[in-house]
């Protein structure tokens, strides 16, 4: 068994089980339509170079390619957009480290990383990118300039894929103030879902291409 | 490309660090440029590479040159990818020209816990290890192709730990010292079975660098020569007996047990048959009075014998010949292992 080195990306789907339920008590298919339609933007992809796998919560997409590093970013950004128009928030892990893929079987060292750091260190609604990958475009031969296309953020130490284009700024404000409005009442003391949707406002406005004159969609703390 | 050579046994007391010294300056000598690195904590090359300059005699004084271990530490502590040659600052010996020491440091012995983790982890996607791995290889191959070196010698410790072993997995070719005593044969029984485990493991760890970027390096040294340590021979004809009876064991465990295909293979033309590339008489005196006045055994002037007569005269005639047919023997010996390489 010769294992190969892949890109991993290990997306998870944000309040799944939620939307599942919904759809289970109104005997509708919102979610698994708003599924389906986020996922399709996979369809174009080149499936020579990235193969994509998606049960349940989770989306698996992996690139066995070097160079196509760039471009595998690239897609987890539309793959973000795509989600997050279909009103859903995800967070993942980006790893690289060896796979091994044939029939039924798949043994993943970089899949096992990529969930450690979407479990784990990603928290929110972002991409994590492990910190060996970025040491490894650091310094490492060979490899596509990484840190050319100012793609990549951070904060307390952990490096994330910023996903908002310059000109996309109000639309992402936009998608994520519907989210919160959507599910705002149930946000209600529930402070690890309310977590995420503050930490993605204050990317937001935390981001250089950022429309100060945008209001904050979150209510601020008031007196009792 | 210059050739990494380091003299090896994990058994001590064999005269490695005396042996390499002066290879050393044979090799500047006959006109190569050397660099000796004295990636032995203890220092004792450093010590012997300084011993001539007066300069240096206050023990607080600071030495010149950057130490092995501070030239290391921004990569063991992840500031830096890998070192950049330029940031070495190598001395070059005051009465040998075109030979230079990357001096030692007390404090290197703090990297065994540096490499000890790199030789774990560099397997793993950890690229900090993984540049740990190779940091040391990259070092010395940087500096030696900047500088123009023909040969970069390392003096060890004699131990199996992760600074040695770097070392041995670094270097082209290895030299082993022997004493023909119990423990040198015992010694070359375990040297095969650990170098071929660190080979083998060095391959593995080499297969999880390429993916990343990272270029390993050969990691596969060979035996250019052994050289037996004589310098406890005595008249005595049981003496004699018991250091011939070692010499011949240790010569078969060289033949059966040190090589192995995934481990330490002979260099072409080393004969495992008649494995002893030079053997070294006692010198007796020779030794410490060289190590006194800095200078290789085989180069000690008749003005030195000052140091070693109870008078402080010089020797002349009759005393001072002795001394040189030992330095000439000695050095036709040094000659030879710098043959083989």
């Amino acid at each position: 068994m010769i294992p190969d080195f892949i890109y991993t990306g290990l997306i998870d789907v944000l309040s799944y089980r939620s939307r599942l339920e919904e759809d289970r008590r109104s005997g509708g298919s919102k979610f698994k339509d708003d599924l389906e339609g986020a996922l399709s933007v996979f369809d174009t992809v080149n499936s020579a170079v990235y193969s994509v796998n998606a049960i349940s919560d989770t989306v698996i997409l992996t690139c066995n390619n070097h160079n196509n590093f760039i471009e595998f970013l690239q897609i987890l950004r539309n793959v973000f957009k795509a989600f997050m128009r279909k009103g859903l928030l995800i967070r993942g892990g980006v790893a690289y480290s060896k796979h091994f893929q044939s029939g039924r079987l798949t043994y993943s060292h970089a899949v096992a990383r990529a969930y450690e750091l979407e479990s784990k260190v990603a928290i929110y609604p972002r991409i994590v990118i492990d910190d060996n990958i970025i040491q490894m475009y650091s310094s490492g031969t060979g490899l596509p300039a990484l840190f050319n296309k100012g793609w990549l953020m951070v904060h307390n130490g952990i490096t994330f894929l910023d996903v908002i284009e310059q000109t996309e700024w109000n639309e992402y404000h936009n998608l994520a103030a519907q989210i919160y409005e959507r599910d705002k009442y149930k946000l209600q003391m529930d402070e690890n879902a309310f977590s995420k949707h503050q930490w993605f406002e204050n990317y937001l406005f935390d981001h250089p291409s950022a429309n100060m004159t945008e209001k904050r969609y979150i209510e601020k703390m008031s007196l009792k | 490309m210059a050739k990494i050579i380091t003299l090896y046994n994990n058994k001590g007391g064999v005269s490695k660090t005396t042996t390499t010294f002066n290879l050393a300056v044979y090799l500047a000598q006959t006109g190569k440029r050397v660099l000796i690195a004295d990636c032995d904590p203890q220092c004792n090359m450093t010590e012997m590479f300084f011993a001539a300059r007066t300069d240096l005699d206050d023990p607080d004084s600071d030495l010149p040159g950057t130490s092995i271990y501070k030239a290391l530490l921004p990569r063991f502590q992840g500031q830096q990818a890998s070192i950049n040659q330029d940031s070495v600052n190598i001395t070059e010996h005051n009465i040998y020209r075109s030979l230079f020491l990357f001096r030692g440091d007390i404090e290197f012995s703090m990297a065994e816990t540096y490499l000890s983790t790199s030789w774990n982890q560099a397997v793993t996607e950890n690229i900090h290890e993984k540049n740990t791995y190779v940091v040391f290889y990259n070092l010395l191959q940087s500096i030696a192709k900047a500088r123009g070196f023909d040969f970069v010698i390392c003096d060890v410790g004699p131990s199996t730990g992760a600074i040695t072993r770097s070392v041995i997995l670094s270097s082209d070719e290895i030299i082993i010292p022997l004493v023909p005593d119990r423990f040198c044969y015992q010694a070359i029984k375990l040297l095969g079975t650990v170098i071929s485990d660190w080979v083998k493991r060095h391959h593995v760890i080499s297969q999880m660098l390429t993916p990343f970027g990272i270029n390993p390096f050969p990691g596969k040294p060979k035996l250019a020569g052994t050289v037996l340590q004589n310098f406890k021979v005595h008249a005595g004809a049981k003496v004699k007996e018991s250091y011939i009876k070692w010499q011949t064991k240790i010569s078969e465990e060289i033949k059966n047990s040190l090589f192995n295909v995934d481990g330490l293979q002979p260099k072409q033309g080393f004969d495992v048959d008649h494995p002893y590339t030079a053997s070294i008489k006692d010198v007796a005196v020779l030794a410490p009075l060289a190590q006194l006045v800095g200078r290789a055994i085989f180069d000690v002037q008749q003005e030195h014998t000052k140091e070693a007569s109870s008078d402080g005269r010089m020797y002349y005639g009759s005393v001072w010949q002795p001394w040189v047919e030992k330095m000439t023997d000695y050095k036709t010996e040094i000659g030879k292992l710098a043959s083989a390489l």
